[in-house]
């Protein structure tokens, strides 16, 4: 499409993004952005009821955002935004207040005309900043409403639309950014990815999902590429007496409990992909959980009737599906995704390089299939990338490289198609736009969700502290070793996975303890995950050290790793060798917080300047005696849930479920306590009690999770499992964690609002 | 023309090439919402250290933001108008540069961040390509416009106006502005020629002090959260025997002399019987840099009446 030159500066009456766009739009991507448009007025009328008005915002991937400070001015006292009125556009924030436009970009293919067009809606509508997100979309951050349908129609002019990026819905398809250039892969899988997304964009059977649905491709089994095993359906490329199809495997995820995807089909023939998701999607649609958002991701149906089960009504399902010659429609007119090369090839000569040159290319070219040309990636710092940056990439990719550029999953973008003879020429021109960062794919390319900064469900700060570890491995990157260099550091602000912690070798999420009568923000360790074999085994918690003491923790654990690591072993090797108990040693010692008044920066997250709090998350953790009756007995929970991880780890995985639900016992146990001192330890009682005091009158209840966390022990407890594989014991496990966590909060809470007193007394004597 | 959407960058003095350090204006754009030191509903700060040549540490407002910006690898302040109205052009860029003006006196005035702006070189940017493209005609409609708005700023001093990335089409409509040496003010003096003073009536509640109230309620919040505070009662003894909250009893009078047995960084809510006093004694606080002293809306009456009637009033 070609772009549309603006109107003429004195045509008289402003003129309008729809008028001027008509034509270059989508009809019926036009007519949904104008009803959307219309939803807004009514919403500003109060004529629509802000529940309804929250969905259909959503499903157009117009999301809240979190503003701290108009909920902790200074990390304390309230001062509220000045709006009018106040409703909620989701928990505590105002609907009209700027929020976060995500944008999807299937598969991560962009074109520079598309990038050019994202420039410019973040200079105009945003602030100069786009962001690549962990699923290949672009996110743009305090975006007025009132601007996001002239936004949707500057994208939907060139092919691009925010529909169902974000709600209940099908989001965006993700895939190996390597596809169609890939030494490995069986075949590109983009034209399949594209037709899957277009297939099922607002299709009637995907519109009653209890929660969202992530698919993803890659086009070969063992490396990283599409982590199809997180996803909730996984496409890996395979071929068959020369017949192109996919091994097909579905209710995989991270999330609180991450669950690994099972195979629904060894080999579905191309033709049948898109009949098949149709039948998974009906089916999910039926049976998938409704009422509870935390069970209604499809993992949750997949291990409840078991994949055999699943299987069998997929099949059953697709023998009722109607034909639709959509079906096989893309394979006699594929979709061009692949790219093509701009400039013929040409291997790289020898000669004189540019300074720096040698490791950018160590780190950032991969030689493509395609002999003579490289896939070049831009190591962009925590995903993000200005309008300036943007518009001189378009203009480099029009160089070297023509339509082939990809966003990819560890936020970073590629271009395929360098002629090699090129990249000394292609490096000058990146490292004058600011895009010529070496160390992509390393340590230093640390991924991390948007945390605290602003979701409204983050804890930590995921994006600062992934700021500062940049920084500090950046500096050092040179001298690593290479076993140290070639880890990846993930970071999520929560114990939601959005920055896929559970896949990294060095996973952390951001959680909260209470230290010297405060709260100080921690993150969880989770080690030894695996990003290969399509992320094939997920890392496990070690324990939380405080915020400020996590470039230490990191330091500590790779000089362990580089100085006891056997030739050749990886990073996740080396923990199962040496075991969770030694490498919970090396982190020990920085899990202690220094008192308030010995060191406040411990006190204070990364990015900021204010003493840390939740309390605008809605979650109250907070001041109680130093070490309460809690304190105590909870140290037995942690202790059970710790060797329930070894357990798992050595393959008991009866001894680990076993553990972990009595870690949830002990938690709740040191809950009961505090009001029935004479409490059992007998499993049914403390269930029992718990029960009644806590879970029926909600005061285990957070704001956002609800009960969502005890119901973890109270259903253990009901019904305990009747077969026992390495899946239900680690799930356990991870329940066991989150409800230990919950039992914190809670705590917190009672003792929040026990005392009468009030306020911490000051160190002068008060009159009596 | 209509272009609403409006950026005016000044450029850091003496040589905007240089970078700055960008940590220091994370805790003073915190500092400018708590205390609303700059015109605007003021929301959030965003931290974009880590881009290179980027726009650095931004303090987000609903209607204005402010960043330290070094697009292009020159630095400076960089405000931008975001909100439409229907205003013309001329009332857009002196809205912007008023702000602009007085967020650089708020910015040096604080001096903790080292930045310094010249009020004589800034760029006005027009980011709204559908009313403003980068074209001969826009440009030119753009200034007839302006001009006269910087004539009315910058009183007798020369001009140089010129256009900025004329050569690429895709870019946002720019306007460089180049003051004489002769007739150059400084920005405190250029904002009080606009009418403006360093810290207009914010939108939002949150300067001055009445803006030092917190309310019964949120009180009653923060005890439940047993959050990390030091109540302070600053009435007289007698009244302290007839009811009181737990807190520490430090009359108004005997304030002065005890302050140094407060920590500065410490949360400080202070009450008295309906507000007065406790309102003085949060102004005295403040003065003496205890940037985080409150006063109980309404006194310790708005808590009985509200949360707890059970206690007795005297």
């Amino acid at each position: 499409m070609a772009p549309t030159s603006p109107p003429s500066a004195s045509s008289g009456a402003r003129p309008s993004w729809k008028g001027v766009l008509a034509g270059a739009m989508d009809p019926g991507w036009a007519d949904e952005i104008d009803l959307f448009e219309g939803q807004i007025e009514l919403r500003k009328q109060a004529r629509i009821e802000e529940k309804v008005f929250a969905e259909t915002r959503l499903r157009r991937g117009v999301y809240g955002q979190r503003y701290d400070n108009g909920q902790r001015a200074d990390g304390f006292a309230v001062q509220r935004l000045g709006y009018a009125d106040r409703p909620t556009k989701g928990p505590d924030t105002v609907w009209d207040a700027p929020g976060m436009q995500r944008i999807k970009i299937p598969y991560g293919g962009v074109s520079p005309e598309q990038l050019e067009v994202l420039a410019d809606l973040a200079e105009e509508y945003s602030d100069s900043i786009l962001h690549i997100t962990t699923r290949q979309d672009v996110q743009l951050h305090y975006i007025h409403i009132e601007d996001t349908p002239d936004l949707m129609r500057r994208l939907a002019a060139v092919g691009i639309t925010t529909r169902e990026a974000c709600g209940n819905s099908v989001r965006n398809v993700t895939a190996c950014p390597l596809a169609g250039v890939c030494h490995t892969e069986a075949f590109d899988i983009s034209p399949y990815a594209s037709a899957l997304m277009s297939f099922l964009l607002g299709h009637p059977d995907v519109q009653d999902f209890g929660r969202k649905f992530k698919p993803a491709f890659s086009g070969c089994e063992h490396e990283a590429c599409g982590l199809v095993q997180m996803h909730d359906a996984g496409y890996v490329a395979r071929e068959r007496d020369g017949v192109r199809g996919f091994k097909v495997v579905v209710g995989g995820g991270l999330g609180a409990v991450p669950h690994q995807a099972k195979v629904l089909s060894e080999f579905t023939p191309e033709e049948e992909i898109l009949p098949q998701i149709q039948a998974v999607a009906r089916v999910y649609a039926r049976l998938g959980e409704k009422k509870n958002r935390g069970r209604a991701r499809i993992k949750f149906l997949v291990a409840k009737i078991g994949i055999d089960e699943f299987r069998k009504l997929v099949e059953e399902e697709r023998k009722t599906l109607p034909h639709d010659d959509r079906w096989t429609a893309f394979l006699k007119d594929m979709p061009h995704t692949g790219g093509r090369p701009l400039r013929d090839a040409a291997a790289l000569p020898p000669g004189e390089r540019p300074e720096g040159f040698d490791a950018w290319y160590a780190t950032n070219v991969y030689r493509q299939r395609q002999e003579g040309y490289a896939l070049v990636t831009l190591n962009l710092p925590l995903g993000d990338i200005t309008s300036e940056q943007t518009r001189a990439l378009a203009d480099i990719a029009r160089q070297y490289a023509g339509d082939n550029l990809r966003t990819t999953v560890e936020q970073n973008i590629v271009l395929r198609f360098v002629t090699e003879s090129d990249l000394p020429s292609l490096y000058r021109d990146l490292l004058a736009a600011g895009l010529g960062a070496p160390d992509a794919g390393t340590i230093v390319d640390v991924t991390a969700c948007p945390g605290t900064d602003t979701c409204k469900l983050g804890i930590a700060a995921s994006r600062g502290l992934a700021g500062e570890l940049r920084t500090q491995l950046a500096v050092k990157s040179a001298a690593l070793p290479e076993a140290i260099k070639g880890l990846k550091i993930k970071i999520s602000g929560c114990f939601n996975s959005c920055g896929q912690h559970h896949v990294a070798d060095i996973g952390f999420y951001g959680n909260s303890r209470k230290v010297d009568k405060r709260t100080v923000p921690h993150f969880q360790v989770i080690l030894g995950g695996q990003w290969t074999e399509n992320a094939a085994s997920y890392g496990l918690a070690m324990g939380s050290v405080p915020s400020k003491a996590v470039p230490q923790t990191v330091d500590a654990l790779t000089d362990a790793y580089a100085s006891g690591r056997e030739a050749g072993e990886s990073f996740q090797g080396w923990t199962k060798r040496v075991g969770k108990r030694s490498v919970r040693e090396i982190i020990k010692p920085f899990m202690t917080v220094p008192a308030h008044a010995e060191d406040r920066s411990y006190y204070v997250d990364w990015g900021d300047a204010r003493e840390f709090t939740i309390g605008d998350l809605g979650v109250g953790e907070c001041a109680g005696e130093v070490v309460s009756l809690f304190g105590i007995e909870v140290v037995k929970a942690e202790s059970q849930a710790f060797d329930a991880q070894v357990a798992l780890d050595e393959g008991d995985y009866e001894l680990a479920e076993e553990l972990a639900y009595k870690a949830m016992c002990s938690a709740a146990r040191a809950l009961v306590r505090g009001e029935y001192i004479d409490v059992t330890e007998d499993p049914d009682e403390i269930v029992r009690e718990f029960k009644a005091r806590f879970f029926d009158t909600e005061r285990f209840f957070d704001k956002y999770a609800r009960g969502k966390f005890g119901m973890y022990l109270l259903r253990r407890s009901e019904s305990p499992p009747e077969r026992l594989d390495r899946d239900v014991a680690a799930e356990r496990v991870e329940e066991s964690l989150l409800f230990i966590e919950a039992a914190h909060s809670c705590e917190a809470r009672i003792a929040a609002a026990a005392p009468a007193g009030g306020g911490v007394p000051l160190d002068i004597p008060a009159p009596a | 023309m209509t272009a609403q959407r409006v950026a005016v960058k000044l450029f850091a003095d003496p040589d905007p090439a240089v970078p700055v350090e960008l940590s220091p204006f994370i805790a003073l754009f915190h500092r400018f919402i708590q205390e609303g030191s700059v015109e605007g509903l003021l929301i959030d700060v965003a931290d974009y250290a880590h881009v290179p040549n980027g726009p650095g540490i931004v303090l987000i407002g609903h209607d204005v933001d402010y960043a330290v910006d070094s697009t292009g690898g020159r630095t400076g302040l960089l405000v931008t108008r975001k909100r439409y109205a229907n205003l013309s052009l001329a009332d857009v860029v002196r809205d912007t540069l008023r702000k602009a003006f007085g967020a650089a006196v708020a910015i040096e005035a604080d001096g903790s961040t080292g930045l310094r702006v010249s009020t004589r070189s800034l760029v006005i940017q027009l980011l709204d390509r559908l009313a403003a493209p980068n074209t001969d005609e826009a440009y030119e409609a753009a200034v007839k416009e302006v001009e006269p708005v910087l004539r009315e700023v910058f009183g007798d001093a020369d001009l140089e106006i010129a256009r900025t990335d004329a050569g690429d089409p895709r870019k946002g409509l720019a306007v460089a502005v180049t003051v004489s040496a002769a007739g150059a003010v400084d920005a405190v003096a250029l904002l009080a020629r606009m009418g403006g003073a360093q810290r207009t009536a914010p939108v939002a509640a949150s300067s001055g002090p009445e803006s030092w109230e917190i309310s019964a309620e949120d009180l009653k919040k923060l005890r439940d959260e047993a959050a990390d505070f030091v109540l302070i009662d600053v009435r007289e003894q007698e009244e302290y025997d007839a009811v009181n909250l737990g807190g520490t009893l430090i009359p108004l009078g005997s304030l002065g002399e005890r302050m140094g047995e407060l920590d500065k960084g410490a949360h400080l809510i202070v009450h008295c019987k309906v507000g007065p006093r406790g309102a003085q004694a949060v102004a005295a606080l403040r003065g003496a840099g205890f940037g985080n002293a409150w006063n109980l809306e309404g006194g310790i009456f708005a808590w009985i009446d509200r949360i707890d009637p059970t206690l007795p009033k005297y």
